[in-house]
């Protein structure tokens, strides 16, 4: 029965980060009336709680609302049961995350700690593995590396971005029923790119400034990296200006990670109060992506690469294990389910009106 | 009976994290070596999921009775009784030790809770084994606080022919039922019921009243009580004041009502509302012109009474001598301020429940008209009875109650209160749109639910939903709600918003705990003797407590508990004689008492 | 007779009656009626300057008569009286025309609301006219106090009264005392033991020598008056008893929810009361009726309470007695699934909101339901559902129809006024609401006292309430009895019936009709003679009385036709 409540569901919650609080809402609606983001139909947190607390776990993965939380944290500093609904939220995504992802990896890595190091140690093996069968000439395994990386990309893409989101848009647009007409979609559709670069949303809430824009330098900072070491061939190219750019790029990601990790770090902030280790592997390894690429291009630059050549190994090796594991199934997907959750709602807001 | 060896000890550890709690190795020690109990557990080492296991542990120990010791044990008793009766024992046998029942919550209470564990062990009623001496006591009684509990009490004791000193700290007697415009459920309107026993407290020949004092020091014991008072003040006397008030048409200057909560305006010489007890004036020396630049002095000219205004009087002490004392010293309402989100102080149209109280009532600033909050020259912000009316009404529940940042206790008469007030404007202005936004609706007392019915028949929007923030949109009020019940977030636009504020204890109330030596608990409510056994007493001989200082509660709780009280006060003048006071007790004569008394 | 000399006072009530009711006008015209001296209004008649300016006028004018027209004369009726008395004039020289409750609450036409004003005015004031002087009484209060019911509430009054050394009769109608607190095991919000918390005070209550305590035991009748009724136990052995107080503490009655048809109750086998419940975890065991285990323990709310079709009313503590039961379940079945299927939680006691949340931390699932139109349903379970029954019910915070698994059901089932209230009720003389549960004197400042002298009700026999809520009223009302018996007399009202023994005629039709056996019958000189002890003026006799022989004091004849008189002719003149 799909309508039957479930009170062991919140099990599943807290190997997702919830531990105390997932009971303690008595249902006043305050987080709901109190968010910048809500509106009159869009009703969040307190409605997915409601369905957390009962286990109702279809209506949970119909809801695409959580997606639209950026966790300020107004909710839970103002929650008179101290309840804890921004962290609720942030659990209710990962859990999401585990429910979209169709190989069942993202749960694994979420659930079990040690899987996930053990797939990294596996992924750095078979990189040093390729190297050592590349007798680590540089040059062979510099044009391995650029073309795995395209090839990582493309199938990532393929294999598990795309059918993760085509699931997503299943459980929130065609199981909820949300009957929006074709032209929403379309306009859904167009949104969806302004949404996914810039986050705009967050500047809804409030006192989020520094926080948005800190977040904004990084995805461009990121996004830029990948064109150019992708495609524009960063560590292989002579022309100068690209060569700038990516000193820019890689720099911006790995300044301001280190950035969010200190403030992670020092946790004054409500929202950085309960971090959840998986969070921790996404922040770390975008830095070390930033900081080898930045030194890989540095020391090409200043000819040190070629008896430094372990620092491409590092590089590789970051690269590889970000890609394979961390994009697909770690807080990378957040970015995109987030963008697409804003379309998908939007469909609602269509359907509704 | 159960021996020695056949009783395991139990103890709970505090289950709220206080570091300064009873001291329970001490009191495991005491428990092994004094009453030679050999099978001593703490919870805390217990698999306290699993029933099993337990009985396996009491089968062992060969204990046929179980006493479980320390915080609230009761909440593990269930797991113990069914471990019991696995065992094949009967689950009576769990007997529950409840150190907080009587009060020891800190390591200072650590005697005390070896003489509950050892009374438990011996099997001898504590309060038998803590009868309390008897002291002779002194029939004249004195009651601090005249709001309604205070009034109730005094004239059942004095109804009783015993004497009375009642002690008030402002003007008049009345307390805040006296600002209430009508009372829930009934629609009494407060000052009809309430202003006759002001009368009869007034006329009361066994009755001294002692307005506009301060109990400030109680020294003796139990049934002989010395009590200092300063009586403050008051530069009119009372005995020749006939109450003409032209001395306050005369008084220049025009300060905030305190009766009024500041919405309305008063002189400096003033009678706090015209069915004040005593009907007599009084000057508020911190607005008075004479007191502050020594010159003025119109009403003493007016006054037709030979020298009835004394500008120059000053505070003076009395002392008194009483046998018993009833604390009935009330409660503030939740300071809205703190939660800036509802705008409290920065939005005029923001108003207080109280506020509200004083704005309907028919003897308030506005002759009981609803309207706008407007700034006067001066800039005091009062009600006008001739400005805008407002039009639609957010009534906000729980504001400062139920809130883990606040209040974690319901205040017990929002709700109802609330229901009223929505009445209220429904009954005054029948066009009038008026929501109201609350958690739960308790509406548990006699004819409350009822009520409730009545005022959801009204045409009023009652809707579940705490109300998240108040924001302001070009002079409109914009409301900010979820609406639960109809799954959406509602932005309700309103003239005026009001807050039902929840009650506090006096800022105050610690000073005269620290006077009487009463306990407070957690809030800084005071601490009653036994929460179901003996809601009036505490552990001070001859000193009982009654109405919302004691905890929130209406008007009929307050009333009962004040006759309660009373009823107190009377056993011990008829005997003679009052108890000495739990706190007067050693705890080894309390457990000497146990052993002496003990079946065992 | 003396010149008739009346003083007409109007209240404004603050706005309540002045807002529906011109008072101005009515005090104007009613000076120019035949009788009237002085006619005034004023803002709150019943505070003490008003009560001073009716003092004041009486010495002034040489007032022989005061009519007040104002509220009820339930409300106000003793405040002047004594403003009367304090004047100097017999308190009986007073009436009062009630224009509140009869006029401007209830009506919603200005003009018209004034014009009834002025006619019951009036109407008083031809009244007021033939009022003459009557001497109160004073009787003396026998020291001794019944207390029907052994609970809580009945134990804790005896204490109270016997603890100052005064004889208490406590009359018990089961084979013990302790009541429904005896049948706890523990209490909320503290999870305190129910046993050690009654046990003491009923071994102190059985062994005290001020107490005596019959059980098995009914009362008869009681007659008499304040300070001198009389009764008889009935018992194996009847015993006539004489006692000046009299203090009710019935109790209650659970709810029965067989009546409910969703709920199932006696055709399910493991759905149960909450009764029943306490009596498992007094027992050690809770446990299915095939001697299991139950997984999945619903308790549902506000059975038979907060719902007009079974009782309007909140039962006001089995919102907190079904979070006791759900730490209670927690602690005895740790793997258990527990739903609170409730309505509004209503935790407002002192420490109860604290214990709620502290509940929502064990791992209880709560869920809100309609109490008045959307009751759950209990149905029995499929063979794949993995449990017993199944409660299907629409969620108001979700919005959702769910289904909850369920092996046990636990009904919370409210409080109704005991099965022998209307009995007792009869005996004593004491008025109940609809709904079987005494009233008390005034909802708010007199909520122990009755309005028959001398007769008290505590505890849930006056509405539910939770054992400090008992404990505190039972406490109050033995206040009242220590003080009447510490000043040992009182005052009673004269306003019985007498009989006009040259008139009377001896048919002895007064002597069927009289509802409290006052009259009795002189066979000597042939005529009927009222006991004023035992009457209680209801005036039954008087209007049966062919000859006109029976007068009832203050509710004279002419009194009440004058009134009439006065009703109509204002009636006439506007």
């Amino acid at each position: 029965m799909n309508n039957r409540v479930d009170p062991n569901f919140k099990n599943e919650l807290y190997k997702l980060g919830n531990k105390e609080s997932w009971n303690d809402c008595f249902h006043c609606g305050n987080c709901t009336a109190v968010c910048s983001l809500t509106e009159e139909n869009i009703v969040f947190p307190r409605k997915a709680i409601r369905y957390m607390q009962m286990g109702l776990k279809d209506k949970l993965a119909q809801s695409a609302e959580p997606w639209l939380c950026y966790y300020c944290g107004d909710c839970t500093e103002t929650c008179p049961r101290d309840a804890n609904p921004g962290e609720i939220m942030m659990a209710l995504r990962r859990w999401q995350t585990v429910k979209y992802e169709w190989t069942g990896l993202a749960g694994l890595f979420y659930k079990s700690f040690t899987s996930l190091i053990v797939a990294l140690i596996l992924v750095a093996i078979a990189i040093l593995t390729i190297g050592f069968m590349k007798d680590f000439n540089h040059e062979a395994i510099m044009h391995f590396g650029h073309s795995l990386e395209f090839w990582l990309i493309i199938c990532v893409f393929s294999i598990i971005l795309v059918p993760n989101i085509i699931r997503m848009f299943y459980f929130t647009v065609i199981k909820a029923k949300v009957k929006a007409p074709i032209g929403s979609y379309i306009a859904a559709f167009l949104s969806l790119f302004g949404h996914m670069f810039t986050q705009i949303k967050t500047f809804k809430c409030d006192k989020q400034t520094t926080r948005w824009l800190i977040h904004f330098l990084v995805v461009m900072g990121y996004l830029g990296l990948l064109v150019i070491t992708v495609f524009l061939d960063w560590f292989g190219t002579e022309n100068q200006s690209i060569i700038n750019l990516g000193y820019i790029t890689g720099g911006l990601v790995f300044v301001f990670t280190f950035i969010l990790m200190i403030s992670r770090l020092s946790k004054n902030r409500e929202l950085n109060k309960y971090s959840h280790s998986t969070d921790w592997f996404f922040i770390i390894w975008l830095f070390l992506m930033g900081l080898t690429a930045f030194l890989v291009r540095l020391f090409i630059d200043i000819d040190l690469l070629t008896n430094n050549f372990w620092l491409y190994m590092i590089h590789l090796m970051v690269i590889t294990q970000w890609g394979l594991l961390l994009v697909p199934f770690g807080k990378w997907t957040h970015f995109l389910y987030r963008s697409f959750a804003v379309s998908f709602i939007n469909l609602k807001k269509a359907s509704l009106s | 009976m159960q021996g020695k060896n056949q009783t395991a000890l139990c103890l709970c550890p505090t289950q709220n994290g206080y570091t300064d709690w009873v001291d329970l190795n001490e009191i495991a020690n005491y428990a092994s070596e004094k009453l030679q109990i050999k099978t001593i557990w703490f919870s805390n080492d217990l698999p306290l999921l699993n029933a099993e296991i337990i009985a396996e542990k009491i089968k062992q120990s060969n204990a046929v009775q179980i006493i479980l010791a320390g915080d609230k044990p009761g909440f593990f008793k269930p797991l113990f009784s069914r471990a019991m009766r696995v065992v094949g024992l009967d689950p009576k046998n769990v007997k529950l030790v409840s150190f907080s029942e009587y009060g020891a919550v800190n390591r200072y209470h650590t005697g005390l809770a070896k003489a509950l564990v050892a009374c438990a062990f011996y099997n001898v009623p504590f309060d038998v084994a803590a009868k309390q001496p008897a002291k002779n006591v002194n029939p004249e009684t004195l009651v601090i606080g005249g709001g309604i509990a205070g009034i109730q009490a005094s004239l059942e004791i004095a109804d009783g022919n015993q004497k009375v000193y009642l002690v008030e700290r402002t003007g008049t007697i009345g307390g805040h039922m006296a600002m209430f415009d009508k009372t829930f459920p009934t629609l009494d309107c407060a000052a009809c019921i309430l202003t006759p026993k002001m009368v009869e407290i007034g006329q009361h020949p066994n009755i001294d009243l002692m307005t506009y004092c301060e109990v400030i020091d109680v020294s003796g014991e139990p049934g002989d009580y010395t009590v200092k008072i300063r009586q403050k003040a008051r530069r009119v006397n009372l005995a020749t004041c006939i109450g003409c008030g032209i001395c306050s048409e005369k008084c220049p200057p025009n300060v905030p009502s305190e009766f009024d909560t500041g919405t309305g305006l008063r002189k400096s010489i003033y009678i706090p509302f015209p069915q004040a007890v005593p009907n007599k004036y009084l000057i508020d020396a911190d607005s008075c012109t004479y007191v502050k630049n020594g010159k003025c002095g119109v009403c003493v000219k007016v006054c037709p009474v030979k020298d009835c205004i004394n500008l120059d009087e000053k505070d003076h002490e009395v002392e008194l001598k009483v046998g018993n004392i009833v604390v009935a010293t009330g409660f503030q309402t939740f300071d809205a301020k703190k939660i800036e989100r509802y705008g409290y102080g920065i939005y005029d149209n923001v108003v207080t429940s109280l506020e509200f109280e004083r704005l309907v009532n028919a003897a308030g600033p506005t002759g009981g008209n609803i309207t706008i909050r407007t700034t006067d020259k001066k800039g005091n912000k009062i009600f006008k009875g001739d400005s805008e009316v407002p039009k639609s009404y957010a009534i906000i529940h729980c504001i400062g109650s139920r809130d883990e940042n606040h209040h974690k206790y319901c205040s017990r008469v929002c709700c109802m209160y609330s229901l009223k007030l929505a009445h209220l404007v429904k009954e005054k202005l029948p066009d009038a749109e008026v929501y109201e936004y609350y958690i739960d609706m308790r509406a548990f007392g006699k004819g409350y639910e009822e009520f409730y019915n009545r005022i959801n028949s009204e045409g009023i929007h009652i809707i579940r939903g705490r109300t998240a923030k108040v924001l302001d949109k070009k002079g409109k009020l914009i409301v900010r709600s979820e609406d639960i019940e109809a799954d959406k977030l509602i932005e309700q636009e309103v003239d005026m918003v009001i807050l039902a504020v929840g009650l506090e204890p006096r800022e105050d109330a610690k000073h005269i705990a620290e006077i009487l030596g009463l306990s407070s608990d957690n809030e800084g409510w005071f601490k009653e003797y036994n929460y179901a056994n003996d809601p009036v007493g505490t552990y001070n001989g001859g000193i009982t407590i009654a109405g919302v200082c004691q905890g929130p509660k209406d008007i009929p709780d307050t009333v009962a508990q004040a006759s309660a009280a009373a009823a107190r006060v009377l056993q011990s003048i008829i005997l003679g004689n009052v108890g000495a006071g739990l706190n007067t007790i050693s705890p080894d004569v309390i457990i000497e008492k146990a052993k002496k008394l003990s079946t065992l | 007779m003396e010149e008739v000399r009346i003083g007409v006072y109007v209240c404004w009530c603050g706005s309540n009656i002045a807002k529906m009711v011109d008072v101005e006008e009515v005090s104007r015209e009613v000076e120019k009626l035949p009788g009237v001296v002085i006619a005034k209004d004023y803002k709150y008649m019943c505070s003490d300057p008003g009560q001073d300016l009716i003092i004041q006028d009486i010495k002034k004018h040489n007032l022989n008569r005061v009519v007040v027209s104002a509220c009820s004369p339930r409300i106000h009726e003793l405040t002047f009286r004594k403003a009367l008395e304090n004047a100097g004039l017999n308190q009986y020289m007073f009436e009062m025309a009630n224009i509140r409750e009869h006029v401007s609450w209830v009506h919603t036409d200005r003009a018209e609301a004034t014009k009834k004003a002025k006619t019951l005015v009036a109407g008083a004031i031809n009244r007021v006219k033939w009022h003459e002087s009557l001497d109160k009484r004073h009787v003396d209060i026998d020291p001794a106090t019944l207390i029907i019911g052994g609970g809580i509430s009945g134990i804790s009054a005896a204490l109270e009264i016997a603890n100052a050394g005064k004889q208490v009769y406590l009359v018990e109608k089961a084979d013990k005392i302790g009541g429904y607190v005896a049948k706890l095991d523990l209490t909320f919000p503290h999870m305190y033991s129910g046993k050690d918390m009654i046990q003491p005070k009923i071994d102190k209550v059985m062994n005290h020598e001020k107490i005596e305590v019959f059980l098995n035991s009914m009362i008869d009748e009681v007659f008499g008056y304040v300070g001198n009724f009389e009764a008889t136990v009935k018992a194996k052995d009847e015993k006539e008893i004489k006692f000046g107080n009299v203090i009710v503490a019935t109790g209650l009655k659970p709810f029965d929810p067989s009546g409910i048809d969703n709920y199932q109750y006696g055709k399910l086998p493991d759905i149960i009361t909450s009764l029943e419940l306490e009596e498992m975890f007094i027992n050690g065991q809770v446990t299915k009726k095939d001697g299991t285990i139950p997984k999945n323990i619903a308790l549902i709310h506000c059975v038979g309470s907060r719902n007009t079709n079974y009782h309007e009313y909140c039962s006001r503590t089995c919102c907190m007695s079904a979070l006791k039961y759900a730490n209670q379940l927690r602690s005895a079945l740790p793997e258990s699934n527990i739903f609170n299927i409730y309505a509004d939680i209503r935790a407002f006691g002192k420490g109860c909101e604290e214990f709620y949340t502290n509940t929502s931390k064990k791992n209880v699932m709560f869920l809100m339901y309609d109490q008045q139109n959307d009751l759950p349903k209990i149905k029995k379970a499929g063979t794949g559902d993995n449990c017993d029954m199944i409660i299907e019910m629409n969620e108001k915070l979700s919005g959702e129809a769910i289904e909850v698994p369920a092996d046990m059901v636990v009904l919370m089932v409210g409080m109704k006024a005991h099965e022998n209230a209307k009995e007792i009720a009869h005996a004593v003389g004491i008025s109940m609401c609809g709904n079987e549960f005494y009233i008390e004197r005034h909802p708010k400042l007199d909520p122990v006292a009755t309005t028959t002298d001398g007769v008290y009700i505590v505890g849930t026999c006056q509405s539910p309430k939770d054992i400090p809520d008992s404990v505190t009223q039972a406490n109050a009302a033995a206040a009242r009895v220590l003080a009447t018996i510490n000043v040992a007399h009182m005052e009673v009202e004269v306003t019985t019936a007498v009989v006009n023994e040259d008139v009377c005629c001896g048919c002895q039709t007064c002597i069927n009709v009289c509802p409290y056996t006052a009259i009795s019958y002189d066979e000597e000189k042939n005529v009927s003679v009222v006991n004023e002890i035992l009457c209680k003026g209801c005036g039954t006799c008087g209007s049966a009385c062919p000859t006109g022989a029976i007068r009832s004091r203050h509710f004279t004849d002419e009194q009440i036709l004058s009134q009439i008189e006065g009703l109509m002719s204002m009636q006439l003149q506007i």
